[in-house]
């Protein structure tokens, strides 16, 4: 069982770490945003494993949500 | 355009720095990880005063969450700046214009192009998330859940209702304004009121700071959803304007 949470939790580590590399690298910006959004999903993850439920809805409702939304409408101001 | 243009920008940059300074600033990086993972192996968990110290005042709070106690009691004030923050940000991003102050805050019309899964979507989330972040809002008190997450919600139906584009915003008319500064006005009504029972600011009561912070935080709900929804639409200027292939980048999102 604690080898299996373990896993759960390098995975999610590992996970936030990679798409956040992915994130600053994308040559594409639309890429890169989706990039963002995921990792910040991965970080809600990571924030319900540590217990912070709090912050764990925050991440989720403003960091992958309303962040991502933003980002989006920034990148068509871009686009213009 | 402007993408590859910063891109390409930011690549000459790298390839004139010389690999001395990028090898210094490595080693600097690498220095400060390697102190951060030490000092993370070496965390006594066991040795936390603030969680015994929060968890011995929580009946004195008023509320039962020990989140909710520090952020809205133990640490109002902090919390207070934070929404004096956000209406800072608001103010930043307030469309000008006061000859909108005349109309009203929400203007229905026929959108150019409709997206029916949308609408159709939208009538049965909109509710629901609008009652889910009542219910984050009040269990708060006990559970996980409080002003920000609830107001981050509601802000999210607002800007869904508002890629469905039947319904557009005025923040210039008097109840948004009401909106973005009651949050902000009721903290600090309520921290100045309770100087006349207990004498000093944003001390509250402790018979009535349950109600008392129910009260801020609903204000609070209203003014964050209220400046988050601004944001978004301070940059969605675009859809109102002449340009017809907006509409087709729409469905994207």
């Amino acid at each position: 069982m604690i080898s299996g949470e373990l896993f759960i939790d390098l995975l999610l580590g590992i996970g936030a770490l990679v798409t956040a590399i992915l994130c600053l690298t994308a040559k594409d910006l639309f890429q890169a945003i989706l990039l963002f959004i995921s990792m910040g999903l991965l970080v809600t993850l990571a924030w319900v494993r540590l217990g912070a439920w709090d912050v764990a809805i925050a991440e989720a409702a403003i960091g992958a949500g309303l962040t991502g939304a933003l980002l989006i409408a920034t990148r068509r101001q871009l686009n213009q | 355009m402007f993408n590859n243009m910063t891109l390409s920008d930011s690549a000459q940059q790298e390839g004139g720095l010389p690999s001395s300074v990028l090898f210094i600033v490595g080693l600097v990086v690498a220095t400060v990880c390697l102190f951060l993972a030490m000092s993370l192996v070496e965390f006594q968990p066991t040795d936390q005063p603030l969680v015994t110290l929060v968890a011995s005042n929580l009946e004195q709070s008023g509320v039962e969450n020990p989140v909710t106690a520090v952020l809205l009691n133990f640490r109002s004030y902090d919390t207070l700046l934070e929404v004096a923050v956000l209406l800072i940000v608001a103010l930043a991003v307030m469309p000008s214009g006061l000859q909108d102050a005349q109309q009203p805050f929400i203007t229905v019309s026929k959108p150019r192009e409709r997206s029916l899964v949308l609408e159709a979507f939208l009538r049965w989330l909109l509710p629901a998330i609008v009652v889910t972040s009542g219910y984050l809002l009040w269990t708060g008190a006990s559970l996980p859940g409080g002003a920000f997450q609830a107001g981050a919600l509601l802000a999210g139906a607002g800007i869904l209702l508002l890629l469905a584009g039947h319904h557009s915003f005025n923040f210039n008319a008097p109840t948004a304004r009401l909106l973005l500064v009651i949050g902000l006005a009721m903290f600090l009504l309520v921290g100045a009121g309770v100087i006349l029972s207990s004498g000093i600011a944003l001390a509250y009561p402790v018979a009535m700071s349950g109600i008392l912070i129910l009260v801020i935080e609903v204000a609070a709900t209203l003014t964050i959803a209220a400046v988050l929804v601004l944001l978004f639409c301070a940059l969605q200027i675009e859809p109102l304007g002449p340009q017809p292939n907006l509409g087709d980048k729409e469905k994207h999102l």
